[in-house]
């Protein structure tokens, strides 16, 4: 009988595409961390939840209830991959799990929208192809709240990090990003804000302090793609190529090892 | 397709004359090459009356002067193999230069222009000390490469000043800047100063920019010192040539003591010498030497500032040592004059960064020159690290950690007019650190990555003949 490795995965591309699956183009480039488990463990497959995380800041703590759109709204507004009504809730802590998966991809990269009124968060998603009528309420009652402050993220995330611990004991496993942009090539920046691979380095160590405090395991995509080399791995700032996804379901996986969820025992 | 003759370049070191050896070729007839692909070379040597002229121009080079001749287009060469004279006629100037002479032969669409030269001169560490052989052979404290091209513009220079993953970059694999010569049409000259002696960070750096003549002085007698004190102190086996047992014969024939007193007077030479940062170079051109103006952009490494450094208690001059030069390179007696009279400077990075910055604000008031720092290679195959816990206290002194906040800092410290990075740790990473596995010696295709990073980066700050 198969044993079992419940994984809850809340993050987008880089999580799902490395644990799931990866298709570019109706075709299948990688069928996730099973296939990893299949040749090193055999008899263990991974059961992956997985959730697409709007940003660290919109998953809420056990018992806390974030402040979050009307359910009208909610229904209304137009959705992508991130349903707003779904933004700000998680089943995180509803069932056990063995490990936990989080990323700072939405940290770093995804900008938020602000209810001027409320004040409620929330990430407009595939925005450009929202019907007029709803571009024009986002315009007229919302303001760019910008980018995820890190200080503010890195607590969020050690504060989610306790909890999991406390709450469901399973390991938890962080990604960090490439700060690798093809066709990034600044050397001066003098009056420039910071460009996304500057604000990856610093969130990349950012996440290396904390791990400092928290027992936690970062999945390291940003060495993985140096040593492999991202120009091969990396098609663009977060999306990967097969043998990338491959080199990342290893990580995961040499990482649970060392944190014995394939003893006999289990994590 | 027509045989056209490869005539030899003007090239003048008028109000001295110009003397060149034999050629030695470095094609054979029959070979296809690439346009500004060297052809043979030979060494120089200038003449005329030290008399009658106050300033002999490069002065300091003149005993390694050599000229490389390059194809100045793509064809098949015929290369008349009797210029070469063989012997020491291919090692020492003896004939008058011959612009115009016909040296060989290409097959070509068009009548190509004379020969291209790129001249190479290395200023000794002692100037005694011959090295000749191939290209710019033995040891340089110095090295350059200067060429006028087909332009006629003011040449551009670029110093090198990092550590030993620059001398890849800046001179090559045949370590004449070969690569640089390919690329860059000039004029431009490429100055490769290593390591050997002191670490060239931006606090030795600053210091010695600053450098007052008190200061030069309180130095000299520090040295003068310990060398005197050394040389009175010498154990009574310090000569082993001379025992007993040695005289029918002696495993090792050099004097022991000799290498730290020579690190002693090489350390004191680069400390109360001219900064490189402000050193005015003569190059030899079609019509005569010129005098440039001191170099338009240093090249650092970022690294540099993390080697060890030591501060002389009563003098307050600051050094920096590659650790892995104690020992086999530099002599015992060297590491207890350290330990004795110096002090070991622990540096931030805060440090580093209010150094460098210091060091962009003085360079740019004094010649105007941008620096062009390389940062570091912070992945690595070797530290699989997926948690920090572990390391404790040292957390901020591990090499992950350093790299990455070193890093952020030249990023930050690139808003400075005059500071741009040349991103190593980016081609690194795009390449695959394998090509860099110790995180400084790169292989030959991360080498031209960077120095093509060099290059685009020197074009867009607008510095000429690159």
């Amino acid at each position: 009988m198969a044993r079992i490795i419940r994984i809850f995965a809340r993050g987008n591309t880089d999580v799902r595409d490395s644990l799931l699956w990866s298709r570019v183009g109706g075709v299948l480039e990688w069928n996730g961390i099973n296939e990893v488990l299949r040749a090193r463990h055999e008899g263990v497959i991974a059961k992956v939840r997985h959730e697409t995380c709007p940003r660290i800041d919109l998953i809420p703590l056990p018992g806390e209830t974030l402040c979050s759109p009307p359910q009208e709204l909610s229904r209304r507004l137009p959705s992508g991959v991130h349903p707003i009504a779904r933004q700000h809730r998680s089943a995180l802590f509803d069932a056990p799990a063995d490990v936990v998966v989080f990323s700072l991809q939405s940290a770093v990269l995804t900008s938020l929208a602000r209810h001027r009124r409320d004040g409620w968060l929330f990430l407009p998603d595939a925005v450009d192809q929202w019907d007029p009528q709803s571009r024009a309420w986002l315009a007229s009652e919302c303001d760019n709240a910008g980018p995820a402050p890190m200080e503010a993220t890195l607590v969020r995330l050690e504060q989610l990090i306790e909890a999991v611990r406390e709450r469901l004991g399973a390991s938890v496993l962080v990604y960090n990003l490439s700060p690798v942009v093809p066709g990034e090539c600044t050397h001066c920046w003098l009056g420039a804000e910071d460009a996304i691979g500057l604000r990856v380095r610093r969130f990349n160590l950012g996440l290396m302090e904390l791990s400092m405090r928290q027992d936690f395991s970062i999945v390291d995509v940003d060495r993985l793609m140096a040593c492999a080399g991202a120009e091969r791995l990396k098609v663009d700032m977060v999306h990967l190529k097969a043998e990338g996804l491959r080199l990342v379901a290893e990580e995961v996986v040499r990482i649970l090892e060392q944190r014995g969820c394939f003893d006999a025992t289990g994590p | 397709m027509s045989m056209y003759p490869l005539r030899m370049p003007s090239l003048s070191a008028r109000p001295f004359g110009l003397l060149r050896s034999g050629l030695q070729w470095l094609r054979r007839s029959g070979d296809r090459v690439q346009a500004r692909e060297p052809l043979a070379y030979c060494h120089l040597r200038l003449s005329g009356s030290r008399e009658r002229h106050a300033i002999v121009p490069l002065a300091e080079d003149q005993h390694d002067l050599q000229v490389v001749l390059a194809s100045p287009t793509a064809g098949t060469v015929e290369c008349h193999a009797d210029l070469s004279r063989g012997g020491y006629q291919d090692l020492v100037g003896s004939t008058d230069w011959d612009a115009g002479s016909i040296v060989g032969s290409i097959d070509s669409s068009e009548e190509p222009l004379e020969l291209v030269a790129l001249v190479l001169a290395g200023r000794r560490g002692f100037e005694n000390g011959e090295g000749r052989g191939g290209l710019l052979a033995g040891w340089h404290e110095r090295a350059r490469g200067f060429w006028q091209g087909e332009g006629s513009d003011r040449f551009g220079t670029v110093l090198s000043l990092g550590t030993c993953e620059q001398t890849g970059i800046f001179r090559g694999d045949n370590m004449a800047f070969l690569s640089w010569f390919a690329c860059a049409p000039g004029p431009a000259q490429v100055i490769s100063i290593a390591d050997e002696r002191c670490v060239h960070s931006s606090a030795v750096l600053l210091q010695h920019i600053r450098r007052t003549p008190a200061e030069a002085v309180a130095i000299a007698d520090a040295v003068q010192g310990w060398l005197g004190e050394r040389l009175q102190q010498l154990p009574p086996d310090a000569f082993p040539a001379f025992e007993a047992d040695a005289s029918k014969g002696y495993v090792g024939g050099r004097w022991p003591h000799m290498q730290d007193l020579l690190f002693g007077m090489h350390l004191l030479g680069e400390a109360v010498g001219t900064c490189p940062i402000l050193e005015r170079n003569d190059v030899l051109t079609r019509r005569g030497t010129v005098q440039l103006k001191p170099p338009d952009a240093i090249a650092l490494s970022l690294g540099s500032d993390l080697a060890p450094h030591f501060r002389h208690r009563r003098t307050g001059w600051m050094i920096a040592i590659h650790s892995f030069r104690f020992g086999d390179y530099i002599g015992p007696r060297l590491l207890e004059w350290l330990k004795r009279d110096f002090e070991p400077v622990r540096r931030t990075v805060s440090d580093i960064a209010r150094d460098l910055a210091a060091l962009a604000a003085e360079v740019e008031a004094r010649t105007g020159a941008v620096l062009l720092v390389q940062n570091l290679i912070a992945s690595s195959a070797v530290n699989r690290i997926s948690n920090y816990a572990w390391l404790g206290p040292s957390f901020s002194e591990s090499p992950p950690v350093i790299a990455a906040e070193a890093n952020l800092m030249l990023y930050d410290l690139t808003r400075a007019r005059n500071v741009s990075m040349i991103d190593s740790d980016a081609l690194a990473a795009d390449l695959g650190v394998r090509h860099v596995p110790d995180g400084t010696h790169a292989s030959r295709e991360l080498l031209e990555a960077q120095r093509g990073e060099f290059q685009r980066v020197l074009r867009a700050v607008g510095i000429p003949g690159f």
